[in-house]
């Protein structure tokens, strides 16, 4: 059975999704390594003829604004 | 403004180490106890800088990140489990990232420190006595630059926490009935302060301006 709540990158490591945002047409995939919670990365999740792909980040600015809106999502919520 | 050619932080560790090694025997418990409390911060920023060095290298495109998927992604139980653990790292990482993204970050926080100075100066002409001004003077001559700057962004961080969040949304930019009147905030710009950052500043330097009137004439 698939676990579309975990993903394993080019890697081989297996990360846990821990977070999904939707912005501005994007969707961002926060995934971490259960194993050593420093390990973190993020991915855009996009779908062509009718396929669903992970792909990297265009630049630092885009991984900058997914970790604001990470922050600004979660700090949200505890408030 | 002093343009850093190394980071921020790295610049405050250097100090730092340097301070701790040439005071005389009768500061030393006092400086101590500041000067290790300072490499530590220093310490603890350097390594989110690691981190995010990493999360850079591991998200940004490069020609093995595209995988095909089956089915679309979501948090499952494990991960909002891990996410309770993560998020303070993410939190501090995404502080990092807005100051000290290379190339941007010493902009970011010279700008934050900057629009303070900038905000204060002019309260201060309009609200505080020639005296009041320059005890004010006295004190920032007291400290040094790097010490100057950190108060500040400490002030503006604490300001941030007390404003209400509804009022923003997530790129910061104020979504409430106020009629304030914001400086431009583009990304692509050099100014980087959001409304968000630009209503902290008016809060901590009305801080400021409180304690200094307080002060007497």
């Amino acid at each position: 059975m698939i676990d579309n709540s975990r993903a394993v990158l080019e890697n081989g490591i297996e990360y846990d999704v821990i977070e999904k945002i939707e912005w501005n047409h994007q969707s961002y995939i926060y995934l971490v390594n259960p194993k050593e919670t420093e390990d973190i990365c993020i991915r855009k999740e996009i779908e062509e003829n009718g396929k669903t792909y992970l792909v990297g980040l265009d630049d630092q600015e885009e991984v900058n604004l997914a970790l604001k809106l990470f922050t600004e999502k979660n700090q949200a919520e505890e408030n | 403004m002093v343009v850093f050619r190394e980071t921020f932080y790295e610049i405050l560790l250097y100090f730092y180490n340097d301070l701790l090694y040439n005071v005389n025997d009768s500061e030393v418990n006092e400086m101590e106890n500041l000067d290790l409390s300072m490499v530590k911060i220093a310490q603890e920023k350097a390594k989110e800088r690691e981190i995010l060095q990493n999360l850079y290298l591991k998200s940004i495109q490069n020609g093995k990140m595209r995988q095909e998927v089956h089915g679309k992604k979501y948090p499952g139980k494990q991960g909002k489990q891990v996410k309770d653990n993560v998020k303070p790292i993410i939190f501090s990482l995404a502080t990092v990232a807005v100051g000290l993204t290379v190339g941007i970050g010493t902009i970011e926080i010279s700008d934050q420190v900057s629009h303070y100075n900038t905000v204060l100066e002019q309260k201060m002409e309009q609200e505080l006595t020639t005296s009041q001004i320059a005890a004010y003077q006295k004190d920032q001559d007291m400290g040094n630059l790097i010490t100057n700057t950190i108060e500040k962004l400490g002030e503006i961080d604490e300001a941030k926490k007390t404003l209400d969040n509804s009022n923003y949304d997530i790129l910061g930019n104020n979504i409430s009935d106020s009629e304030t009147e914001y400086l431009p905030f583009d990304k692509d710009d050099l100014f980087q302060l959001s409304e968000k950052q630009q209503d902290a500043i008016d809060v901590a330097t009305d801080q400021v301006i409180e304690e200094y009137k307080s002060r007497g004439r």
